[in-house]
């Protein structure tokens, strides 16, 4: 059983490796390209499905497999492998479904574009960086997936790389990225050290001595390593699951491909943080004021990213905030010390948000590549699959039961009731909390009801069709899956023997009753706890208010074109994180290069060696030369004085 | 066979090197195979010494006669896991900028003769035993390649060929000055007897520094490094590739050889001062680097910093504390190594890719070029790889050296390992953005939209630097197996005091 396990897992990860390779490097013919990604990747969803059932039905707790050495020193041996728990068998699966429905979804989606190898290709090669972040048994292994998604998200967002928009926008989630990755690949640094080893079983039976290793930070004290890794981990996270105030990144990269959007900047990728956190719970939970500092960004995220969603008019960059403001809810719940419901909304809300991807792709597909919510309308008689998928997932967003976010987002909810009470800030984060729970409906119903109802808007020269079988079938798929997998997998994630994520049972003791709510909770009925809780009613009013505003009012304008001048233009940039990013950030950068360059380099280093060093040795020269001029009787003179000097040197010498 | 090789090894560069000249006046495409066969018959031998080279021994392959007895000098080569590993870099690059060279259409014999002669001493210098042999090889070192940026470089050669020569001849005359004394002082000149000699801590200094000297302005450390964009962007692609892959290694190579095992307490005393103009160059080289509008100006200064990393990694060991000296400064030295290499195989390549995009286009200035995506996309696939090593992107070479040193920053101080690994960030930016100026985007001009994608000329030598820069970051142990033993053996002498006891 071991052997096939390890094999159903290998599978998984190399597959599309091998797949995407080949069809970059060797393939001509775009047909074959796309059935080659899609086959491959179907045998790597059915590899993962088949590892996932083994892993469960033996129970299994943890297994490393070995592939290949990567470095062996006397004291540093690096093995690349995969390393299979609960964690990142769930994780697997959820890569292999999306990825694999987005596979088949883009066959139908980018026919008309050109670059369909490329683009396999690298959609392919990212599954597998993301399989590898996920699945690697070691920390360099990881950085090797974590930066692997990042460059292959940066050659997707510039698929169209003629559009400078697109090139802007790859540039700067690529550079945002890093910036987290300095501080990720620190934090790695600081653990091989003090652990001496890269690999998951040393470091995991070793993490929680960190805590008693202090490092000097000359100026900040010395600092427990364990508290400073979880700071440039959260770093890193808040980079890769695009956290305030790092977020800017994510609704740039909508410059992708659709399809793309849904894949890396929906479901994968952006949760890659939410994933470590999770994964080094154990540092997290080390100092209490990080936490707090994880549940402060979280929250602050899932309500006011989300509030920016009502201001824009770009279907995708609706979506994109909606995923801003859920991926605040998994870093609140990493900050209340509900990881496992952290995880377990990452799932869900994976499933969810590719479904809202997918779906406004297939209108996007159906108006020609329109994006402005303003110019659709009266799509719901045209594309019934579509209307009908995409109010799935706008329940299941909003927290409707029985859809699927429902169960994560109620938990969460509770986590956060419980533990905010011992937080600094408690009130403002169970604040933010609750009141995400209106915002989101209402701008994810907003777009339902201004995109699907009332009149249409939208010029084409086409008439609008229902989208092919290839793309409404992915999109049914994710439907179903995000309708019902929530109520089923619940218990496996909270339940009272969520044997699945035991390694975050075990977690300190400020955050028991946070999990000993959530179990209560799970053990009772979640649907029957949330009738007396604020969340549902919330929710509901939300999608009220947002049809009494956009259907019965009939407007499709944003919600905020009423308000001053100033807050519109704070609101429609994001609240400034942007203008002070480009308007600021990067002119400093600029003029800080700038004045290195002109002062440091060209006046500094150049001018010195070429005015000072050289014009010393030419005046240094020329002084000397003179005293060689070309007269007979000036020689003389220079030889007598010599002669002279020399006979008064050799007599006081000897008369010392 | 084993006996002679190393001779063999060097002596094949100067043969083909007189031999090339001899073929000038033959047809271009005899000369053109007969550089390419000499360049793999190089490899062959520098590869049979790879595989025969036993990683767990120190200096092998030892030829060791009589060359000046008056002075106690001595023909006295080996090489360790070290210079292996250099030898065999220097090979690689040799064949790729042949190939680069003989895609010229005019000058072929010529310039494959310098590299060959350069290649012969580069090699002898990564060989020789005997510090007065290695001073030979070294200072010969120079000459070709001033006469290749001289000769066959662009509009401002002169200036830049004459600055090189200079620059790197005034470090050289402290450098043989303090062989000269070692040499005397201890009566031979070899490596081992300059390594054993005890010296007192002024002495070591004063050495030390006339060392620095010399090494700092080949490698270039900040701020000895003004002469390297000027040689870069006046010299010929396979004369890039040849500056950047191996002449730089020279001064790294020297840091290991002299100043780290020759006089580790002048080391220990200076090395607070090395750790900042190293971080220096590191930041202050990355920001100036943004700021440059030709594009092998900017690869140059990209390369200094990078260089900055090699000297990080040196003198950091002597930041350690004493507990985790030797283990991480070896880690570090390791990182130091595997630095030299992987900068080489990616720097050449980035040097090679653009070569061949100013062979089409004929400018080096950014302006001048956009979208080239979807004119060149073989060709921007290339550069894009090449790009990623260089900004040490994890699984190309560029990730290992940079990790392993920034592992030995971490140990001496949290601060310097951060700024260490700022390089991730600027060198990302600067090359990012260059990246997305010449293929992103919309082409800027008509004559953008004419140009060919490589030939199999250009595509084989672009196949094998991409090659080894993947071989490198994938599998990093084809550097490190050989080179562990003599990495270990050189910590522990950078490690011992060997203050003379008066």
């Amino acid at each position: 059983m071991q052997t096939i396990l390890s094999q159903f897992a290998f599978c998984t990860l190399l597959l599309p490796l091998l797949s995407g390779l080949t069809i970059g490097l060797f393939f001509r013919q775009e047909r074959a390209a796309m059935q080659m990604a899609i086959a491959a990747l179907l045998l790597s969803f059915i590899c993962a499905l088949g590892a996932a059932i083994l892993f469960f039905a033996y129970g299994v707790t943890t297994e490393s497999y070995v592939l290949f050495q990567w470095l062996e020193l006397a004291d540093f041996n690096c093995e690349m492998g995969i390393w299979l728990d609960g964690l990142s068998v769930v994780m697997m699966l959820m890569i292999a479904t999306v990825s694999l429905l987005v596979h088949i979804y883009s066959a139908a989606y980018m026919e008309d574009d050109t670059g369909l190898i490329r683009f396999f290709s690298l959609i392919s090669l990212f599954t597998f960086a993301m399989l590898q972040l996920v699945m690697t048994n070691n920390m360099v292994g990881l950085f090797f997936g974590w930066e692997g998604v990042s460059l292959f998200s940066y050659l997707l967002i510039g698929f169209y790389y003629a559009k400078d928009t697109a090139a802007h926008a790859n540039v700067k989630a690529f550079l945002m990225n890093r910036f987290g990755d300095l501080a990720f690949s620190l934090g790695i640094v600081l653990i091989i050290f003090h652990v001496g080893s890269p690999q998951y079983q040393d470091v995991f039976s070793r993490l929680s001595g960190l805590a008693d290793v202090t490092i000097e930070l000359y100026g900040f004290g010395a600092q427990p390593v364990s508290v400073l890794v979880g700071f440039l981990f959260f770093i890193g996270a808040m980079t890769k699951s695009a956290q305030m105030p790092l977020h800017m990144w994510l609704p740039d990269s909508m410059e992708a491909p659709t399809p793309v959007s849904a894949l890396i900047h929906a479901a994968t990728m952006v949760t890659a943080g939410v994933f470590l956190l999770c994964r080094f719970s154990a540092l997290m939970v080390s100092s209490a004021f990080l936490m707090n500092c994880i549940a402060f960004i979280g929250a602050s995220g899932a309500l006011w990213l989300g509030v920016l969603a009502l201001c824009e008019n770009d279907i995708k960059r609706i979506i994109a905030y909606s995923t801003l403001s859920q991926l605040g809810y998994m870093v609140l719940a990493v900050g209340v010390g509900a990881f496992q419901l952290a995880i377990f909304h990452l799932l869900l809300h994976a499933l969810y948000k590719a479904l809202l991807f997918l779906a406004a792709g297939s209108v996007i597909h159906a108006l020609a590549h329109e994006q402005d919510i303003r110019r659709m309308g009266g799509l719901g008689r045209l594309m019934p699959i579509t209307t009908g998928c995409f109010l799935v997932g706008a329940l299941s967003l909003s927290g409707i039961p029985p859809f699927s976010g429902f169960y994560s987002k109620d938990l969460i909810l509770l986590a956060v009731a419980k533990q905010s009470v011992h937080l600094g800030l408690g009130g403002y984060i169970y604040g933010c909390a609750l009141a995400g729970f209106f915002v989101t409906p209402l701008y994810i119903f907003r777009a339902y009801w201004v995109v699907f109802f009332g009149q249409p808007r939208y010029v084409t020269r086409m008439p609008v069709y229902e989208s092919p079988l290839a793309m409404t079938g992915p999109l049914a798929a994710l439907a179903f899956l995000s309708f019902a997998v929530g109520f089923i997998v619940l218990v496996f994630f909270a339940g009272q023997q969520s044997r699945l994520f035991y390694e975050f049972s075990q977690v300190s003791a400020p955050l028991v009753p946070v999990q000993s709510a959530i179990r209560y909770v799970v053990g009772h009925g979640v649907v029957g706890h949330a009738i007396f809780s604020l969340g549902l009613y919330l929710a509901l009013l939300g999608i009220a208010a947002s049809w009494l505003y956009f259907t019965y009012r009939a407007s499709y304008q944003g919600a905020f074109v009423m308000v001053p001048k100033w807050l519109n233009w704070v609101l429609l940039n994001g609240y400034g994180f942007n203008w002070v990013l480009e308007k600021i950030v990067v002119p400093i950068y600029s003029l800080v290069t700038y004045g290195c360059n002109r002062f440091g380099e060209q006046v500094l280093i150049h001018g010195v060696y070429e005015k000072c060093i050289a014009l010393g040795v030419r005046s240094f020269s020329f002084a000397v030369s003179r005293l060689q001029p070309s007269y007979l009787n000036r020689y003389f003179a220079i030889m007598g004085m010599a002669v002279v000097m020399m006979i008064l040197i050799s007599s006081f010498g000897s008369a010392v | 066979m084993s006996e002679y090789l190393l001779t063999s090894v060097i002596l094949h560069g100067v043969i083909a090197s007189a031999v090339m000249q001899g073929v000038s006046r033959r047809a271009l495409i005899i000369q053109k195979i007969l550089a390419i066969v000499f360049a793999f018959v190089g490899l062959s031998l520098a590869m049979y010494m790879w595989s025969r080279f036993e990683p767990s021994m120190a200096f092998q392959f030892v030829e060791n006669v009589e060359w000046i007895p008056s002075l106690g000098a001595r023909y006295h080569l080996g090489i360790d896991g070290i210079s292996l590993n250099l030898v065999v870099l220097t090979f690689w690059i040799v064949l790729a900028s042949i190939l680069m060279a003989c895609t010229e259409s005019a000058g072929i014999t010529s310039a494959c003769s310098l590299i060959f002669f350069t290649q012969a001493m580069a090699v002898g210098a990564f060989c020789a035993m005997d510090t007065l042999l290695f001073y030979l090889f070294w200072e010969s070192s120079l000459l070709p390649m001033y006469l290749f940026i001289g000769v066959f470089g662009s509009s401002a050669r002169r200036y830049a060929a004459i600055k090189y020569f200079l620059f790197t001849l005034s470090g050289s005359v402290f450098f043989l000055l303090a062989t000269l004394y070692m040499g005397v002082l201890a009566g031979d000149f070899s490596f081992s007897t300059f390594t054993q000699l005890p010296l007192s801590l002024l002495e070591q200094q004063v050495l030390f520094i006339a060392f620095t000297l010399a090494f700092a302005i080949k490698l270039p450390m900040f701020p000895f490094h003004d002469w390297l964009p000027d040689a870069h962007t006046q010299a010929p692609t396979s004369g890039s590739m040849l500056l950047a892959a191996i002449l730089l290694k020279l001064g790294g190579y020297g840091f290991m050889r002299y100043n780290l095992p020759m006089t580790p307490d002048a080391s220990l005393f200076y090395a607070p001062w090395m750790v900042i103009l190293s971080l220096i160059a590191i930041v202050f080289v990355g920001f100036v680097a943004f700021q440059q509008t030709d594009v092998k100006r900017l690869i140059a200064y990209a390369s200094i910093s990078h260089m900055g990393m090699v000297t990080l990694g040196c003198f950091v060991l002597y930041l350690q504390p004493d507990n985790v000296m030797t283990r991480i400064g070896f880690t570090g030295l390791s990182g130091v190594l595997i630095h030299m290499i992987s900068h080489g195989f990616s720097s050449a390549g980035l040097f090679c890719a653009f070569g061949m995009l100013y062979r089409r286009v004929g400018s080096r200035s950014i302006q001048d070029y956009g979208g080239l995506m979807r004119v060149l996309p073989v060709l921007s696939g290339f550069f894009f790889l090449y790009t990623m090593s260089n900004i040490g992107f994890p699984g190309t070479a560029g990730f290992v050296g940079e990790f392993f040193i920034v592992i030995a920053s971490m140990s001496a101080n949290f601060w310097v390992a951060m700024l260490a690994a700022s390089t991730m960030l600027l060198s990302a930016i600067y090359s990012l953005v260059l990246v997305k100026r010449i293929f992103y985007g919309k082409v800027v001009s008509n004559q953008l939209l004419t140009l060919f994608d490589v030939d199999f000329q250009e595509h084989l030598t672009l196949l094998i630097l991409a090659f080894l820069v993947l071989l490198i970051g994938l599998s990093p142990w084809v550097v490190m197996d050989p080179a562990e033993h003599s990495l270990r053996a050189l910590t522990m002498l950078s490690t011992h005091s060997k203050v003379r006891m008066s």
